[in-house]
């Protein structure tokens, strides 16, 4: 049985990461897609970036932007509402998730709207508005393929870019066929391309019916008070032109000073996305329609949330909110690529999901996911945004162990070393000491099949022990001049 | 005070917290954004790739590289009388057709469409029914061959969107190095920014079934990209 079926045989994240990490392993199908994907990904991004050699120095200047957006950000939020405004649009400030939804819900029913279109959104998706929408009677339609598949099967996206990653063609076949369930049951379904024309005829009706348009938005520019949405569907496109209210739902870190700002983040954005050179629709809007426009909608609202952002900006967490949301650190990261995203329980996966959930959530419940990183630093070197996300993973470790909300013998553990650490004379009695216990539990044969606290290591391989001629330190094969 | 108005001024406040609240921290923020955008104004900001920077003779063959390269097909016309024809021959080879729906702008209006074979046509917004639609860009940045569309009167925004075959023509006179030139000349040319500036960089495209890439998904499923050279 697959761990994400959506029959409701097994939740796809129970929240507890090591069972469901576990789960994900096990799961064949799973480990078939993300086999693919971890080769596929990571090379489209390096070919792309090939053909672009000032990519560093453009990441430099993303950097730079980003930084200089956040260290005026009061002043930057001021002009951007102000330009909404001039161009006719309204601008909601909302502090948490529940004023975000109650601001959205009272922004459908002035309109009475009855269905709602969607392009994808992270900050939907961090709000529970699609459950809250649906509790109060008005309809959320996903209409990005991916969210549209994951929605059917009333699942949480798996990739905050790719949200249907962890399914295969045969599972989504069953889905379209379980949904759609006014066409002919026998009809073919095996071929993407077919599934697709289906999904696009279904939605074609959902998109000229709906009441709300509702996008997420990848920037906001202070300059001209523009939203940025970025697709390769245009169905955001379509969602923001063919009702007659855009209701745009963004976080507050989003903000770039001017356009020709704009343009360099996009210059990084689907290259470490997606490997494209540029998402095919790049859409800047300012406000509703115009006078003398023939379409577009009439009303722009601009529902604006904070949501735990001012919080981390002054909790040591600044960088993190550089982040544009593209995905690079997840497709290269071993654990990610191991465990697929929802063993993450939560909308954001991978390393930068691993910084921001402890963030928006709190540590208590979210302490696994700073723990489920290797540090190996290869989303660090990938990021468009050169955020440290190594560093700040080690920084909730710390205040995790500084709350004690990780476990007791962990806490013991680094308790005993930080003590033998800071006593080097100990230090060097006690790893001597050691080195002679792994040499005689060893008998001779230079390895260990099984040791006291090392059983998670020597149930699959054994154990190096210190040869029975030397046995010495790696102290003490330093002194003696062995560096290797 | 209303909901918003609360959380704005709880939100601003703890921002402005975190970076300083006195005058002086203020007004050094104040000037520091004012700087940026000056320097922005001069021209004077990230670094420019190469690729976004070609001098004029080469953009031409530059943006059609990239367009290609993109997933459009790109079609070059000394003489824009020649575009209904153009799109007729292209329709024919692909044998494809349907309700044709032109941009209400009147380098497309003074055409003879009815001359060209091409069946219904008519001019206005896209609407479900249409098969194939024309649309002027009002720039293009040869970096990655991608075209700038103004909503508005002459370029309504949903016949980039609804139709399955979307021809844009551009001058090439408008061919420009980069983003920022083709945005800056968009703005210009509209009198300040429209309801939506429409970045369009081939046909709609989607990877979301076993990240098998798939054009048409909810836009067209072919960008033709009819070239006027005008110079």
């Amino acid at each position: 049985m697959s761990a994400s079926t959506h029959d409701g045989a097994a939740p796809v994240s129970t929240g507890d990461f090591s069972a469901d990490a576990r789960r994900a392993i096990a799961d064949e199908q799973l480990q078939t897609v993300l086999s693919r994907f971890s080769r596929v990904s990571p090379a489209s991004r390096a070919e792309t970036i090939s053909r672009l050699p000032e990519f560093e120095l453009l990441r430099d200047a993303g950097k730079a932007i980003k930084d200089h957006a956040l260290a005026n950000l009061d002043v930057y939020l001021e002009q951007f509402e102000a330009a909404v405004t001039e161009a006719g649009g309204q601008v909601h400030w909302c502090r948490d998730a529940a004023e975000a939804r109650a601001t959205v819900l009272q922004l459908c029913r002035d309109v009475g709207a009855r269905t709602v279109t969607k392009s994808k959104s992270m900050a939907t998706e961090e709000i529970g508005l699609n459950d809250y929408l649906e509790e109060h009677g008005i309809e959320p339609v996903e209409t990005d393929l991916g969210e549209y598949i994951i929605q059917l099967r009333k699942e949480p996206p798996s990739h905050i870019i790719m949200p249907a990653i962890h399914l295969n063609r045969q599972q989504v076949a069953d889905t379209f066929r379980a949904a759609h369930d006014h066409l002919p049951p026998g009809r073919k379904l095996e071929e993407p391309r077919i599934m697709l024309d289906e999904a696009r005829e279904e939605l074609r009706s959902r998109f000229l019916g709906a009441d709300v348009g509702m996008t997420g938005a990848n920037m906001l520019i202070a300059e001209t008070g523009s939203i940025v949405v970025v697709t390769n569907e245009g169905n955001a496109d379509l969602t923001m032109t063919l009702p007659k209210t855009h209701i745009a739902v963004s976080t507050i870190e989003k903000i770039v000073p001017t356009l020709d700002d704009a343009m360099t983040v996009l210059r990084l954005l689907a290259r470490s996305a997606t490997g494209q050179d540029i998402t095919v629709y790049s859409s800047f809007v300012t406000g509703p329609k115009r006078a003398a426009d023939p379409d577009g909608p009439e009303t722009f609202h601009m529902v604006l949330i904070d949501n735990g952002r001012s919080a981390m900006f002054d909790g040591g967490f600044r960088d993190m909110l550089r982040c544009i949301r593209c995905g690079s650190c997840m497709n290269h990261c071993p654990v990610y690529t191991t465990v697929g995203g929802h063993a993450y329980n939560s909308m954001y996966e991978g390393p930068m999901g691993s910084v921001l959930t402890p963030g928006l959530r709190g540590l208590a419940s979210a302490g696994d996911l700073p723990n489920a990183s290797t540090l190996c630093g290869k989303c660090e070197t990938v990021c468009p945004m050169k955020i440290p996300l190594p560093q700040l993973l080690r920084r909730w470790r710390q205040r995790q162990h500084d709350a004690r909300l990780n476990k007791p013998a962990q806490r013991w553990g680094l308790g005993v070393w930080s003590f033998l650490a800071r006593r080097a004379w100990l230090y060097r009695i006690v790893s001597r000491l050691g080195a002679v216990a792994l040499r005689v539990g060893a008998k001779g044969r230079g390895r260990l099949g099984r040791w006291p606290l090392a059983g998670g290591w020597t149930a699959a391989r054994d154990l190096a022990a210190p040869s029975s001629s030397g046995g010495e330190t790696f102290m003490a094969a330093w002194r003696r001049g062995q560096r290797r | 005070m209303s909901t918003s108005e609360t959380a704005r001024a709880a939100i601003l406040g703890r921002i402005g917290r975190a970076l300083g609240v006195g005058d002086e921290d203020r007004d050094s923020r104040e000037k520091a954004v004012k700087a940026w955008r000056e320097n922005r104004a001069k021209g004077r900001g990230a670094p420019r790739p190469e690729r976004a920077a070609k001098p004029q003779p080469q953009r031409l063959a530059q943006f059609v590289a990239e367009s290609t390269r993109n997933g459009s097909t790109v079609i070059e016309i000394d003489d824009l009388a020649a575009l209904p024809a153009t799109v007729a021959d292209y329709l024919r080879g692909r044998n494809a057709g349907g309700p044709l729906r032109v941009a209400p702008h009147p380098d497309l209006e003074a055409l003879d469409w009815g001359g060209a074979e091409i069946g219904e046509w008519r001019t206005g917004p896209a609407t479900q029914d249409d098969a194939v639609s024309v649309s002027v860009a009002v720039a293009a940045a040869a970096e990655t061959g991608s075209l700038a569309f103004v909503a508005g009167p002459e370029t309504p925004a949903t016949l980039h969107v609804l139709p399955m075959h979307h021809v844009s023509v551009i001058y090439a006179s408008r061919i420009d190095g980069g983003y920022e030139d083709a945005v800056a000349r968009a703005r210009v040319a509209n009198d300040g920014m429209p309801r939506i500036l429409n970045v369009i960089t081939g046909p709609s495209r989607t990877a979301d079934i076993e990240q098998t890439l798939l054009m048409g998904a909810h836009g067209p499923q072919a960008e033709v990209v009819v070239v006027v050279k005008d110079r």
